[in-house]
């Protein structure tokens, strides 16, 4: 008779001051148990701003993806992995009676499924699909959820003909009139998953790196106890997991050192790093391990804010992001925008391809995700809310049938996706948003 | 002439039937066209009974003529509304309205898949959703089962209190039968009042067969509704007209166009039929004849079935009122130094 006592999914590497979660190990399962052991499904939404490039985003016809629009080429490795949704509409975004005011609109409205006030001071929306999740399932989890951004946090503000900055600057919103603003610091966002210390000045903090180490340096006891009880795979498994980890404080530390040299009066969060792809590669490494770790299942990620002017110098556009999205149909216009959407697309491909990498029992990571990326405007030129850009990567643990294009029947509210994607979270909720019901074709069956 | 409008806009118009059953549907959204083009009102939705793609098309083809778009008058700047569908699984068959006016070359329409179509409760919601307060009306003419299912939303009670002035409803025995549930709940739960045209007021009003021959002579080679028309019966005839009845009554209720019962309450019985009981607390009233008003209402519903599409103008400032907005715009000069 085999048994053998299995390894607590909660255990860490403890040190001082901090703590290391650890990933799904072979450890955790029963012996010939692990097909049984579920692994937790994570939820997660990337957004992009200013609508995409239509065109060059939807492939040409329904079922089976086949060879991809220029904009999602960058995902063609991952076309298994991914499900192109067309036609899905938020409503909310709107005029309505409000006005100017796209931009506010669409993304107070995109995860919250409802108007927003129109206000620079008052603000109201709702309570997002994201946290609704968090609130129901987040003790399961060290963070209930994620809020990670790459861009502007202003909270405060007209951002968009009378909308406060929070509507453009948030995705999360924990209550109606309270967003939860994301994180932009890899150092703060390292520090609030690893350890204490992310409200150090940056002064406080160049004193403490001298004597800084690894924070494995300091969880080597507990590291070294745990491997002599793992088998081969696992012990790589950890080994991974621990690079990973040190690869991330490696690439804070340089975006920090980068800083300082390049223009210590700069005037912008401490430790970000000046290159986007770099800055989005540092966060989504941290998100892995979050997720890898299990430390939260819940993410949002504002990948720029809505409406933003940033410029894409270092892939050759000093235009602003917005303006170039009002391109009057001008083609050398609509081409940039189509780079700056590719661009986008390029960064989250590499994200993918790591979370693929990452083998989490019978599955891998990504195929226990399920990330929606997309945006809340379609045409930017024309401000349109309906055939909205939407694509999920992974299979939420076998949930979706991934590698295709489906188009829904007009006026599908993006609420009926958000509200299936609870489901699948285990969060059964009557009613979302504007929801018409739950979205039909998504799944296996 | 039409001027550019700046005040409130007019009253938004949903129209939900089973276009193909009988020429008054096709009819009702011709009137209700013809008076979108006077700015009376705004059609803003469009949406069938029929779990049909042929039917939609019918839907989408008659709309965008009227609307100007395949009538060749503005090209591509139409208002070509989206057109919700039921799926339901009710009158899927073709009729000989659909077969006849898809038969024409020129009345080809875009809608090819089921997601050409739009989700019917949504749609209907959202336009909704679009209007000022109290500036929107409903009209029914057929099977009560859209209405049931936009009742069935959550909130859908306190919307369509806040948005909604009116439904208007012509449902002839044929549209009970077809679906009895959702006709009750129409009737038991729609929150505003109900204007109900029978098929008393239909034949008494019958549109007269002698305008499709002549009125219509402006569209060629064809008009869809002379298609629909001629297809739903022998010529020459009347067609009773019920739904244009609901349809007048929903723009203009305060023109006394047509006589109103006492307020009562509509039901259906158990054998199908609409029963109507007065009482002084019900929001429901029928739509019956006036005598006095007989001539011009024919007169209307003929010119306005006919009218040639007309282009609606955007809502924006007067010449007046932009120069004071560019007034304000421009900071004052700065007085000069000496």
């Amino acid at each position: 008779m085999i048994t053998r006592k299995a390894l607590n999914r909660r255990t860490f590497l403890r040190g001082a001051g901090a703590a290391v979660a650890l990933p799904f190990l072979d450890a955790m399962a029963p012996a010939f148990a692990s097909s049984t052991v579920k692994s937790p499904v994570r939820m997660g939404f990337v957004y992009v701003p200013n609508g995409i490039d239509m065109k060059n985003w939807t492939p040409s016809q329904d079922g089976a993806l086949g060879e991809l629009p220029r904009i999602l080429k960058p995902l063609d490795p991952f076309k298994k992995d991914i499900t192109v949704l067309s036609n899905l509409t938020h409503n909310n975004g709107r005029a309505l009676l409000d006005g100017a005011g796209d931009h506010g609109r669409c993304c107070g409205a995109y995860l919250t499924g409802v108007q927003p006030r129109k206000s620079a001071v008052d603000i109201k929306a709702g309570i997002s699909c994201d946290q609704i999740v968090a609130n129901k399932i987040g003790g399961q989890t060290r963070f209930p959820s994620l809020e990670v951004g790459l861009e502007d946090a202003r909270q405060a503000g007209d951002c968009d003909s009378g909308y406060s900055c929070a509507y453009t600057n948030n995705l999360a919103w924990r209550s109606e009139t309270q967003p939860l603003p994301p994180i932009l610091d890899p150092r703060a966002m390292f520090e609030r998953l690893f350890g204490k210390g992310a409200n150090l000045s940056p002064e406080e903090r160049a004193v403490q790196s001298k004597f800084r180490r690894s924070i494995l340096d300091f969880v080597t006891d507990d590291t070294k106890k745990l491997q002599s009880n793992l088998g081969p795979t696992d012990r790589r498994k950890l080994d991974e997991y621990l690079s990973s980890i040190r690869e991330i404080e490696r690439q804070i530390e340089k975006a920090e050192k980068d800083n300082a040299q390049i223009d210590p009066k700069m005037d912008k969060p401490y430790g970000v790093p000046a290159d986007f792809a770099e800055h989005f590669k540092l966060m989504s490494d941290m998100i892995t391990v979050a997720f890898q770790a299990d430390l939260t299942r819940v993410l949002t990620f504002l990948v720029t804010r809505e409406g933003t002017s940033r410029a894409y110098r270092e892939i050759g556009i000093s235009d602003g992001h917005h303006p170039l999205t009002h391109h009057m149909n001008k083609q050398d216009l609509i081409e940039k925008v189509t780079q700056i959407n590719t661009y986008h697309v390029t960064q989250f491909a590499g994200w993918i391809e790591k979370l693929k990498s990452i083998k989490e029992g019978d599955r891998s990571l990504l195929d226990n995700c399920m990330l929606v990326y997309g945006a809340g405007l379609s045409d930017g030129n024309r401000h349109t809310h309906e055939d909205l850009p939407t694509l999920i990567a992974g299979n939420g643990g076998g949930f979706i049938k991934s590698g295709r294009r489906v188009t829904y029947r007009r006026e599908t509210p993006m609420s009926n996706l958000f509200l299936t994607m609870m489901d699948r979270m285990g969060v059964e909720v009557d009613h979302f948003g504007d929801a018409s019901g739950r979205l039909r074709g998504l799944d296996l069956a | 002439m039409q001027f550019p409008t700046t005040g409130k806009p007019s009253l938004g118009v949903i129209y939900d039937s089973s276009l193909g059953s009988n020429a008054d549907e096709a009819l009702t959204l011709a009137l209700l066209y013809g008076l979108d083009g006077k700015n009376d009102c705004r059609v803003i939705a469009i949406s069938t009974t029929r779990d049909s793609l042929r039917g939609a098309q019918l839907c989408d083809v008659i709309g965008r003529f009227l609307a100007g778009s395949i009538s060749g008058f503005f090209g591509n700047i139409s208002r070509a509304l989206p057109i919700g569908m039921s799926v339901e699984g009710k009158l899927q068959e073709d009729t000989p309205i659909i077969k006849q006016v898809l038969a024409r070359p020129e009345f080809k329409s875009p809608i090819a898949h089921l997601n050409d179509t739009a989700e019917v409760t949504p749609l209907l919601r959202n336009a909704l959703t679009a209007q000022e307060d109290k500036n929107a009306a409903v009209v029914l003419n057929g099977p009560a089962t859209n209405l049931a299912a936009l009742l069935a939303l959550p909130g859908a009670i306190d919307w369509i209190k806040s948005k909604v002035r009116h439904l208007a409803v012509a449902m002839p025995e044929a549209a009970v039968a077809i679906d009895p549930t959702a006709a009750r709940k129409l009737f038991a739960e729609w929150p505003t009042p109900i204007f109900v045209a029978d098929s008393a007021v239909g034949d008494a009003l019958r549109y007269p067969g002698a305008s499709i021959e002549k009125d219509f002579a402006w569209a060629t080679p064809a008009h869809p509704v002379v298609d629909a028309y001629k297809a739903a019966g022998t010529m020459p005839y009347d067609a009773p007209a019920p739904g244009m009845a609901a349809a007048l009554q929903a723009v203009h209720p305060d023109k006394g166009y047509f006589t109103l019962s006492d307020p009562g309450t509509f039901t259906i019985d158990d054998s199908g039929k609409l029963r109507f009981k007065p009482s002084a607390e019900g929001r429901h009233r029928a739509i019956l004849p006036n005598d006095a008003k007989r001539e011009e209402v024919l007169a209307l519903y003929t010119q306005m079935a006919s009218a040639k599409p007309v282009q609606r103008t955007f809502r924006r400032r007067s010449e007046a009122q932009q120069e004071q907005q560019q007034k304000k715009n421009t900071p004052a000069p700065k007085p000069e130094s000496k």
